[in-house]
């Protein structure tokens, strides 16, 4: 390469390194707690996406104000262990299982599809999951809720199902805060948006479950288990 | 000559890197939207059931039964919250840094919309949607703007619902319930994505392949 090519390619390649190195750099510190005041005059990030530490704080006061007083005497969360599960070992399991799961919100959520129970080691119910949907601390990735969807379940399922939940979670944390709604296959499905509610609420954690009659889609039956920090 | 091509490169060269900037914000799931549109029916029927689900007391409106407009802000409140403890719901709720620009709407402003949407439905005197009642300085949009383009599916509008609902079992009436529940539902059509992401499926974000 001659002299002259050589000089060119290096004025071309310092053009676009400075520039780019500079705009990260730049960026960079407006997304830094001390940054953003400066990046909200400027009229903020034009990408309309709430940080997840942001989400996580949201969601970590919403958690604060509605916890019990008690410690709980245990946190179950289908075998998997609040607090200490990291997401390296939730994605270990669910390839060990053959499941479809998706990292999603800065890594600290992972959502798995088609889940059939006998893939978690401590399920209370019998019915494969639509939807289980693991969350994470964004600073450490360990396991802060495990939430699980069963769509359009039919009124017998879902009354097999909510009658297995109920009375694993009792055998294990006994009496619930909040014990409404019939859960006979007749209940759940009575009216449009019949629902019932299993809750439990501890100083540390909090368990639940709940069907909804949805119109036209069938039962759908939430079971969710959270840490509270 | 020389000194023109060096400044369009380095032009050119801030320009892209700037741009992949702006996309590296980017994440799976929209921030925030407003509440919703004005409901195709009301909901104002003067005769419920008790809050234990036996009897019935005629007479009084869904608007009065929920505590009128203090009553429902402080339940509007109390469902938000609940709301946000799933992860993915949550991240609607939260403003990023670009706080009161069009389209990202505070919680607080978010909740003050909510509040009339069930207000105007319930029998109340609340506009929905337009200003709030008390002029907070804002305008709530109608649901079909508010949502667009947040690609939100099925599965995520009907876990809304049925978060709500599980909320206020017990606290109305499982007939108010179920009115309630329904007039959320009339909003479906105008919140729901179902050319991106299907309905009733699992949640995808808006950028499939897009993690983290």
């Amino acid at each position: 390469m001659s002299e002259l090519k050589r000089a060119t390619w290096k004025k071309w390649a310092i053009a676009f390194a400075v520039p780019t190195v500079t705009s990260v750099m730049f960026v960079g510190v407006l997304h830094t707690s001390f940054g953003k005041p400066l990046l909200m005059k400027l009229g903020g990030c034009p990408i309309s996406i709430a940080p997840q530490a942001d989400v996580e704080k949201a969601r970590r006061e919403a958690l604060a104000h509605d916890r019990g007083e008690a410690p709980s005497p245990e946190k179950l969360a289908l075998g998997f262990m609040l607090s200490s599960t990291t997401l390296h070992d939730v994605e270990t399991w669910a390839e060990t299982n053959g499941l479809s799961c998706k990292r999603k919100r800065e890594d600290a959520v992972l959502v798995c599809n088609d889940v059939p129970a006998r893939a978690f080691k401590a399920s209370l119910g019998s019915a494969a999951a639509s939807e289980v949907l693991f969350s994470f601390r964004l600073a450490d990735k360990k396991l802060l809720s495990v939430s699980v969807w069963r769509y359009g379940l039919a009124g017998d399922a879902a009354s097999t199902e909510l009658g297995l939940l109920s009375r694993g979670l009792k055998s294990k944390l006994g009496e619930p805060q909040r014990d409404l709604g019939g859960k006979g296959a007749a209940d759940l499905t009575a009216s449009a948006y019949a629902t019932t509610v299993i809750d439990y609420k501890f100083r540390d954690y909090t368990a639940s479950v709940s069907t909804t009659n949805i119109p036209g889609k069938g039962v759908e039956l939430h079971e969710e288990y959270l840490a509270i920090d | 000559m020389r000194l023109k091509t060096g400044i369009l490169v380095i032009a050119l060269g801030t320009l892209v890197s700037a741009g992949g900037l702006v996309a590296g914000c980017s994440d799976d799931a929209p921030a925030t939207t407003d509440a919703g549109t004005k409901p195709t029916s009301t909901a104002t029927g003067t005769t419920t059931t008790t809050p234990t689900g036996t009897g019935t007391t005629p007479t009084t409106t869904l608007y009065e039964r929920l505590g009128k407009k203090d009553g429902i802000r402080t339940a509007i409140a109390a469902i938000v919250t609940e709301e946000l403890k799933d992860p993915e719901i949550a991240s609607y709720f939260v403003t990023p840094p670009a706080i009161g620009t069009a389209g990202r709407p505070t919680r607080e402003q978010i909740e003050e919309c909510f509040t009339n949407l069930l207000a105007s439905i319930s029998g109340g005197t609340e506009k929905y949607p337009g200003l709030p009642a008390d002029n907070k300085g804002f305008q709530c949009r109608d649901m079909k703007t508010s949502h667009a383009g947040l690609g939100i599916p099925g599965s995520i509008f009907d876990r809304f619902v049925g978060i709500a609902g599980a909320f206020l079992k017990g606290k109305v009436s499982d007939a108010d319930l179920g009115t309630i529940a329904g007039a959320l539902n009339a909003t479906r059509t105008d919140i729901v994505d179902t050319s991106r992401t299907g309905d009733g499926g699992a949640f995808l974000p808006k950028d499939a392949g897009g993690g983290g």
